[in-house]
């Protein structure tokens, strides 16, 4: 009876929302900073009478007085989440007995910012919405709002809590500010096309802004979706001083009626209104009924603040994958985050527009590698990602905890492997790239790869993927193996774009797998490939030429307006040939120059490149640890003395440590290629302990033992006890580092050392901080005091070697 | 009122990277002006405050539950009618670029964490002295800016004063479990306002209950709260 009600309102030409509660709980004497949601259980009557007013007003939905009901915001209320939403709900339902207005759960922020900026998981604000949810619908609401949003990371796990624990209708509108962005960033845009992917039922825009100043907002939002558009704006803007809004219901009405030539026709209002504000909409919105704008379909692929519109070529970065690379390989086994989240900095800086990330390796959960390898680089970068797996729960595992709206690759003409991953794709709204071939293999002709991608493209129909979201991949065979395949590859490709209208992927690179040159075959066929049709090419974004062949295609196509672009990025460049000839001639005449000696000098000024170059020389004559020992260790050893002697400070110190990074890295991997063992001297765990999120200085002690040729485990910040103790007898680490900057954060420390001492996992601990002192250390149970990264160092050496 | 970043102090930037005399060398120079350019770009400086009367016998603000905690605050209110409570941020941009740089070039991260520091002083500064005008216009004088954490008044009610001014929803400002404010580069803060002349009253590092463990102390140079 109740979805009946509302379904009935929502066939109506304008559904009128109601105005704001906290206005008029503040009017009724509510005081700053209490908790208005617990009047439900102490004042219900107060309540009821609010919402009372609204209806009478007009408003077809009223929201729950239960914004900040959550876990979070009522702990040491007294009360649970579940009794003040059923007190609110019923206040709610009570009001509305005997009308046809409905009951809205009304959700707000959980107050508490997610992952990567705060510390609260997406896993943990997903169960705070579930409880609110699950409350809302067995207590009576008809549907959800979730009102106020500033993250779109937040409003993804409200969404997906709604949508897999209760069959409410959903609306959800966030927050912005005039430049059209959300405290932490997300655009209109974005926010339409993540929510929009999801599968909600409206999404808009409430708070912080009057209607004058929304209004634009609203004009971007009518653009870019197809879903219902909801208003509720403040009543203007509040003086500091005196904490009133500066517009009236008239003039509030009058502004209305913008909105609704524009085809909004879901309107309420937020902070300042009253319900003479909706009388006024009421009035006057249905005087300019205007009709939505039509909408041109662009693939789309975005996070909160980039998107990516696919109207012409786009880069998909393909770094991220570990196949054939044992450095990748061995960062997934050692769960480097770090170095995958370089390799996702390196491609972003390079020009790649989204990034493909593969993680499959034999021996790695590739789920659980997935949900951290996409949380680490969507915490450096803001490229859409392309969720790169076979593996069904690995890529629902990425697409869910994916903050924008992802590509997945991929699917094949296969019945059971679509039957398996379209239904994913559509419930997270992503895209997703299908693979022309199936059980048989890749057909060899283009009109059997043709066929294929006609299936694939049917079938995500079928399941509710829109044909814009669905890419081909006619697939690269090695031209050195199978010379006749290139032509029908790039015939297909022409196919697919021009007459089915899809957009196409090809992994590019593995064309000239085998041959010498390579480059020039890669860029050829890549430029074909461009030529003939191909929009989505897999690349290495830091080959130089391959980048430089998709500038120069973008100017030809005329992508590129002006050629700005181009000429951007090749002001100032020395043509190849030149530049190349120029180099190995400053190598030449500086080895002869300085020879062995060099590296302490490159360390000792932090000259990056130089001390990577003078490594790769060095090989040819030394062994890894003879550089390690003879002559890294002791450039070292010469920095943190002058550093101990304050001649130099932090600033240089790592400045130095990073360049000697530099070197061990080129020492890494040539130690890889012979598969000789490792530099390590041993394990070290390193962790910013539970609650504390400052992380730079752990990360300098991290770059500075590194150096020294220890295998730092770098936790992180905001590290569960439990972690460190379960990684140290893991990974049986006999030295572990904590760090903690603030006052409030050294219990946690002492709590992480005592948990280790009572796990009997023998192991010694270093604790450092800026509010740290020995004494303080001593009493905590650690081992040792570090006042800074060299005693740490100092420190490792006494029980390590 | 309007909220600017106008620019960030060199000395300041050296005294968070650990200097402690001796010569600053020319790259070093150099990055912490590109620094300080690329802060102030980026930085969303926001700042949101109320004004509040208060009881001098309970020293409740009105219209609050809030009663600032400690001696120091309420020494420092003892001659005041009003009291401003404000919260300042650079916004949450910055926090992602430094986030970048730890991974890529933790040397370039140092740097402009410290700048982002001084950054945020800088506006509540340029704030303060705004107020300052306005209520001296009045005939008022206002006090010093007494954050929760100085003296003798508790951290935690940093979570009371981001509640009264309802931070997340104004400035972006929310707390994470711990009480740390995100972003971290907030800072929350009271003045007070009176009608007589104020003295500078934060005397010093004895006065503040970092004293036992403040970084600055333990290298032999103040905080810049002290003066």
């Amino acid at each position: 009876m109740f979805v009946e009600k509302l379904s009935n309102i929502l066939k109506k030409d304008f559904v009128f929302l109601d105005g704001a509660m906290g206005t008029m709980l503040q009017a009724a004497g509510l005081k700053l900073g209490e908790r208005p949601e617990i009047l439900c259980i102490t004042e219900p009557e107060t309540i009821v009478n609010i919402h009372k007013m609204y209806i009478n007003a007009g408003s077809d939905i009223v929201y729950t007085n239960t914004f900040g009901a959550n876990a979070h915001k009522l702990s040491g209320t007294g009360y649970s989440t579940d009794e003040v939403i059923t007190a609110s709900v019923n206040a709610a339902k009570k009001a509305c007995e005997g009308t046809s207005s409905a009951v809205a759960l009304d959700i707000g922020p959980i107050g508490e910012l997610l992952e990567p900026s705060g510390t609260l998981k997406f896993e943990e604000a997903y169960e705070i919405f579930k409880e609110m949810v699950v409350s809302g619908e067995k207590a009576g609401a008809e549907m959800v709002i979730f009102e106020t949003m500033t993250d779109l990371y937040e409003v993804k796990a409200a969404v997906l809590a709604a949508k897999e624990n209760t069959s409410l209708p959903i609306f959800v509108t966030m927050t912005f500010e005039e430049n059209g962005r959300t405290f932490t960033g997300c655009t209109v845009e974005s926010m339409a096309c993540v929510l929009e992917g999801l599968g909600v039922d409206a999404v808009g825009i409430n708070c912080s802004l009057g209607p004058k100043e929304i209004f634009p907002l609203a004009q971007r939002l009518v653009k870019c979706t197809t879903l219902p558009v909801v208003i509720k704006a403040n009543a203007g803007l509040p003086d500091p001083l005196t904490n009133k809004y500066d517009i009236t219901p008239e003039q509030f009405g009058e502004y209305m009626k913008m909105y609704a030539q524009i085809g909004v026709r879901i309107a309420g209002g937020c902070c300042g209104t009253t319900p003479d504000y909706i009388k006024e909409i009421v009035k006057q919105m249905p005087l300019n009924k205007g009709d939505r704008e039509n909408i041109k379909t662009i693939s789309k692929l975005c996070s909160p603040q980039k998107m990516v519109e696919v109207t012409g070529v786009r880069v998909i970065g393909e770094r991220i994958n570990p196949t054939g690379k044992k450095r990748f390989q061995q960062a997934l086994r050692e769960c480097d985050l770090n170095y995958i989240a370089e390799r996702a900095i390196e491609q972003a800086e390079a020009g790649a527009d989204i990034l493909d990330v593969n993680v499959g390796l034999p021996g790695i959960d590739e789920a659980d590698m997935m949900v951290k390898v996409v949380k680490t680089i969507q915490s450096v970068v803001n490229l859409p990602l392309q969720i790169d797996s076979s593996d069904p729960a690995a890529i629902e595992a990425g697409l869910r905890v994916f903050n924008g709206k992802a590509i997945v690759n991929s699917v094949n003409g296969e019945q059971e492997v679509m039957d398996k991953i379209l239904p994913i794709v559509k419930k997270y709204g992503a895209s997703v790239v299908g693979l022309a071939m199936d059980s048989k293999g890749i057909p060899k002709s283009a009109e059997e790869r043709i066929n294929i991608a006609k299936r694939i493209l049917d079938n995500a129909l079928k399941h509710g993927i829109k044909k814009e979201d669905v890419f081909i991949d006619c697939l690269t065979l090695t031209v050195s193996a199978q010379q006749e395949q290139a032509v029908e590859t790039l015939k297909a490709v022409r196919y697919v774009k021009e007459e089915m209208g899809l957009h196409t992927v090809l992994g590019v690179s593995n064309i000239s797998f085998g041959l010498p040159a390579r480059e020039f075959i890669t860029c050829n066929f890549l430029i074909q490939a461009m030529a003939n049709g191909l929009d989505l090419p897999i690349i290495n974004p830091n080959q130089q030429a391959v980048m430089d062949a998709v500038y120069s295609f973008k100017v030809l196509s005329g992508e590129d307006k002006d050629s700005e672009k181009f000429i951007e990025r090749f002001a100032g460049r020395t043509p190849v040939q030149e530049t190349a000839s120029q180099n190995t001639g400053t190598k030449k005449s500086d080895d002869e120059k300085k020879g062995d000696l060099d590296i302490a000098y490159a360390v000792s000024k932090g000259l990056k490149e130089e001390a990577a170059r003078i490594t790769s020389e060095l090989l040819k004559t030394m062994s890894e640890m003879d550089i390690i020992n003879n002559l890294l260790i002791p450039a070292l050893d010469k920095v943190g003395e002058r550093y101990e002697k304050q001649e130099i400070f932090l600033p240089q110190l790592i400045n130095s440590a990073s360049a000697s990074c530099e070197a061990f890295e080129v020492l890494k991997k040539s130690i890889l290629s012979k598969g000789t063992g490792s530099v390590s001297k041993g394990k070290i765990i390193l962790a910013t302990v539970k609650g504390d999120i400052h992380d730079i200085g752990k990360n300098i002690v991290k770059v500075i033992l590194e150096n020294y040729g220890y295998q730092v485990i770098d936790l992180g910040r905001d590290v569960p006890i439990e972690t460190v103790v379960e990684t140290a007898i893991k990974e049986d680490v006999k030295l572990v580092g904590l760090s903690a900057l603030m006052t409030t954060t050294l219990k946690s420390m002492s709590d992480t050392i005592e948990a280790l001492r009572k796990s009997g996992h023998e192991c010694k601990i270093v604790v450092g901080g800026a509010v740290l002192t020995e004494d303080y250390a001593k009493k905590i149970g650690a081992d040792c005091y570090a006042k800074d990264a060299k005693q740490t160092v100092d420190f490792a050496k006494e029980i390590l070697g | 009122m309007e909220t600017y970043l106008k620019n960030i102090n060199r000395n300041e930037v050296l005294k968070y990277l650990g200097y402690k005399g001796g010569k600053v060398d020319q790259k070093l120079e150099e990055d912490i002006k590109s620094c300080s350019e690329e802060i102030i770009k980026t930085a969303q400086p926001k700042v949101t405050y109320k004004v509040f009367d208060f009881s001098h016998e309970s020293f409740m603000f009105e219209g609050t539950n809030f009663i600032p905690g400690g001696n120091n605050i309420k020494d420092l209110l003892k001659d005041c009618q009003k009291a401003v409570i404000m919260a300042a941020t650079i916004g949450s941009e910055i926090e992602n670029i430094i986030r970048r740089y730890e991974i890529k070039e933790i040397y370039r991260a140092l740097i402009l964490d410290s700048c982002a520091s001084s950054a945020v002083e800088n506006v509540c500064d340029n704030f303060q002295s705004e107020l300052e005008k306005r209520v001296n216009e009045q005939g008022l004088f206002l006090t010093d800016r007494f954050s929760p954490g100085y003296g003798d008044m508790p951290f935690e009610q940093q979570k009371d004063l981001c509640a009264i001014l309802n931070t997340s929803k104004t400035i972006g400002v929310s707390l994470s479990a711990s009480g740390i404010m995100i972003p971290r580069k907030s800072v929350t803060a009271i003045m007070g306002i009176s009608d007589k002349k104020q003295e500078k009253r934060f005397k010093g590092c004895e006065y503040c209950s970092m004293f036992e463990n403040c970084s600055f102390r333990k290298e032999g140079v103040v905080c810049g709260k002290a003066e």
